[in-house]
Order: C-alpha cells, then structure tokens, then sequence
C-alpha cells in the first residue's frame, strides 16, 4: 500500500510541477515552445519576453544584495535568462536580450564564493556582451559592461580603455565615472579619480552609482 | 601603571575604527540595463512647409495667384532654412477649402503658407496680399501684410525681390533655436524648459531626441553622435521661460516613449 502512496505522490508531483510555489505564476522554463502561455494569454511580442525576463533579473538582484541568497539567486538568473534566450529565438538581432544575459551573469560572478564559480560566470558575461557589440556596435551599455567585468576581474587597463570610450562620447552617467574612479584608485591615480567622483555625485543619475562615489570620496582623498 | 576604566571601551573603539580604515573598497554597484526605446523617423529634420495657390477674391488676379506661389516656393528652397513639399501636388488644391487642406497634410506638414490677394491695383502695378503660416492644427504661427509689384498686362509676372522680401521674412519668424530639455509629462503632453525668452511660438515643431548608440568615424574613431529620435510635438502654451507641446502619435498610432531629461531640438 505504501509503495501505491509513495507513486502517487512522485506522479503528483511530476504532473503538477516540481515548485508549488510557482503555481499561478509564468510558466519557469519557456523552453521547447512555440507560443508560450502566461495566464491564458499568449506571448507573441518579443517586448513581453524581454519584460518577463527583466522581472526575474530583478528577482535575482534582490536575492543577491537584499536577501543574500546565492542560491534563490542563481535560480532566478536561470529563469531570467530562459526568458531572454526565447526572445533571441525571435529576435536574433536582439542586442538588448544578449546584454541582459551578460548582466545576470555578471551580477551573479559578483556575488559567487568560489572563484572558479565567479571565473565562470563572468566568462559567460563577457561572451554575451561581445556577442550583444557585433549585433549593435554602438551600444554603449554593452562596453560598460565589459569594463566592469574586466575592472572585477583586475585588468584594470582594458577596463580603462572601454570606459575612456564612453566617457568621449556624451553619454556617460554617473556609473561610468563610477568606474572610472574605481579603475583610477585601484591603480594608485586618485587625483584623477577625484575628477571622476565628483562629476558622478554632479549627475546624480543612477543615484546609487553617486551615492557609492559618495561613500568613497574620502578614500581617493587620502 | 593603572590603566583608566573605560580602557576597555576605548580599546574596541580603536579596533572598530581601525577595521573601518582598512576595509578594502568594493566595487561601484552594476546598475541595470534599461529596455531600449523604440526610435521614430521624423517625417522632416526641418521645418516641413508647403506654399498653396493664393486665394484670389478680387477675381482680377489671373495667373499671379500660382505664380506668386511658385517663385515663394524657389525663394522659401533657397534660404536652407526649410524642407519644402513639391508643388506639383499642390497646384490643383482650391485654397480656399484651408480646413480640408489642415486636415489632408497634418500626418505630413510642419506649416501651411497660404495667403490670399486683398488689392489689385492696375494704375500702379502692384498686389496687396496677405501672407499666413500656419500649423496643420490651425495655430497662425506668422501673418503679414505685403505688397509685390508686377509687370505684364496679360501674362503677369510678380517682382521676384518683392517675393524675396516674403521669403526672408517667414525665415526671420522661424530662427533655429536652442536645443532645451523635457522636464516635465503627462500623458500626451510635455514641458520643454524654453519659453518666450528663448524666442518660442505657439504652433512651432520640435523632435525629441534621446541617447542612443555611438556612432564613430570607421577611419579615425572620431565620435560623431549618439541621439535617437524618439518622438515629435508641436507647442501649444508658451510662458517666458517654459512651453508646453503635445505629442504626435507615431506611424503605428503609439505615443512615443519620452523621458524627463530628454532633449528637445527645434526643426
């Protein structure tokens, strides 16, 4: 009789979906599909993928720096980058999707413990960002991106000379000078950093690159 | 030696203290990537105009109410201030029915110049005539009176320094203006931080630019630019150093996606 208990249950648990807590939620892995279904409507629009995606990356960002979860963390970057893999199947030109992955790897190489686990990742992230620059070779996120990985990884140069190319141009926002500044103090230039910190405090935009230039001030000071 | 009581508290101050100073520096945060906007192509980068056939209600003008037309158009095409509809379109078009022209060429004009002969005196060879230009929406945006000499009897010809005079001033009402910024939506509505001061006017056409890709010289690397056009909007209320502009839905009938910070370039 338990054997008959205990083959329901593995049979319940394989019809009904290995997380209940995913039930009423979009469906974790779109992948094989051709239309997926979220909540009885259907997903033909690339923007609606992309959108889905952007809400499970946040989900892992927060599991990163708000709940500390490695784990809850990486399932997260799973499902978001699921998401962003079947707008590629639409879309293969889409830069933005390749760039997204690379952000999910990159967030996630950021707060691996293990460094083969980080070397990982950001490997990963480095090949969607490369990836993303010969879809749309201008994209300036994309460069950004790569320069921050190359900045985690201590190629402080390369780094150097990704952000020096944004910052020629007049896109640069206060991440960027972020960077910057953190590439200058870790290579012993800090009156040059100091430049870069007070223009990113002077933009103010994303604030929470301003407020770390904020916090840091004092330190390429001394 | 004895040492004071709060040896203690002082002693794990200077630990906590002395681990705060040396704590190495994190990195800056990554900030996420924002979902590129959708870019729009202007149906004009500058001022769209069309010159229409003068309305001639003295009924004496004969030809002279196309061929004024047709040499403001050339002398409108020659000041580079402005793009201009081919005429070919145009001349067929009754110029009195200006509701139905408004309503054919607003998906496809910045301004309408129309105009009608007011006087036509035959002693001293000359041509009263009011110049209007307006925005598709029915704003006047500039109205003048003029008076064009002519030669001929039967085949009129107007005096093309006269029509000049015409041309160099529709430019003069138009100047380019300075680029200003979004600082305020709502809905289908934008406030632009350039007003009266700046020299703005109601009816006037502006593009909404955003950052966008780097573009490069492929030779030397040099940067060329980086805006994408997201959206066009005319003026609709003007304050000394602020105006209000409505939005244009887009070929797919969309309102475009505008951003507070987004820049604002006059046609």
């Amino acid at each position: 009789m338990k054997w008959k208990v205990a083959a329901a249950a593995v049979l319940a648990v394989l019809v009904l979906g290995a997380s209940p807590a995913r039930a009423g939620k979009p469906i974790a892995n779109p992948y094989p599909f051709g239309k997926a279904e979220v909540q009885g409507k259907s997903i033909e629009y690339v923007v609606e993928l992309l959108a889905i995606g952007d809400k499970y990356r946040r989900l892992c960002l927060n599991a990163c720096y708000v709940q500390n979860s490695f784990g809850i963390a990486e399932h997260n970057g799973r499902e978001s980058k699921n998401w962003y893999r079947a707008a590629l199947d639409r879309e293969p030109g889409n830069a933005y999707a390749s760039v997204s992955i690379g952000y999910v790897d990159l967030i996630l190489g950021r707060a691996a413990r293990t460094t083969s686990d980080r070397d990982s990742y950001f490997s990963a992230a480095m090949a969607r960002f490369r990836e993303a620059l010969e879809k749309r070779p201008g994209y300036g996120r994309a460069y950004l991106y790569m320069a921050q990985v190359q900045a985690l990884r201590q190629e402080y140069t390369k780094a150097e000379k990704n952000l020096e190319l944004i910052l020629n141009s007049d896109i640069a926002e206060s991440e960027t000078h972020s960077w910057m500044a953190y590439v200058l103090i870790k290579t012993n230039r800090k009156k040059e950093a100091q430049k870069h910190i007070a223009r990113a405090i002077e933009l103010d935009d994303p604030s929470e690159s301003a407020r770390w230039c904020r916090d840091n001030r004092r330190r390429a000071e001394r | 030696m004895r040492l004071p009581r709060t040896y203690g508290f002082w002693l794990i101050a200077l630990a906590t203290l002395g681990t705060i100073g040396c704590a190495t520096m994190g990195p800056p945060p990554s900030v996420e990537p924002l979902m590129p906007r959708r870019g729009i192509t202007p149906r004009s980068y500058k001022m769209k105009l069309a010159v229409f056939n003068l309305q001639d209600p003295t009924g004496s003008g004969g030809k002279l109410s196309e061929s004024v037309a047709e040499v403001l158009h050339i002398s409108l095409f020659e000041t580079n201030r402005f793009e201009l509809m081919q005429r070919a379109e145009l001349r067929g078009i009754d110029p009195g029915d200006t509701k139905r022209i408004q309503e054919q060429y607003r998906d496809r004009l910045d301004a309408l110049v129309v105009g009608s002969i007011t006087h036509f005196d035959t002693v001293k060879k000359t041509v009263a005539l009011n110049v209007n230009v307006m925005n598709p929406y029915g704003t006047t945006m500039a109205a003048k009176h003029f008076v064009v000499k002519y030669s001929g009897n039967i085949n009129v010809d107007a005096d093309r320094d006269d029509i000049d005079r015409i041309a160099e001033w529709i430019e003069r009402s138009f100047p380019k203006l300075a680029t200003g910024e979004v600082i305020s939506r709502s809905s289908d509505r934008i406030t632009v931080n350039l007003g009266t001061d700046s020299g703005v006017q109601v009816g006037m056409w502006m593009l909404v630019a955003s950052r966008g890709d780097i573009v490069r010289d492929p030779q030397t690397g040099e940067f060329l630019g980086s805006d994408i056009y997201v959206g066009e909007v005319y003026v609709v209320a003007i304050n000394p150093a602020t105006c209000d502009a409505r939005l244009v839905r887009n070929v797919n009938k969309r309102i475009p996606q505008i951003k507070v910070g987004d820049k604002v370039v006059f046609k």
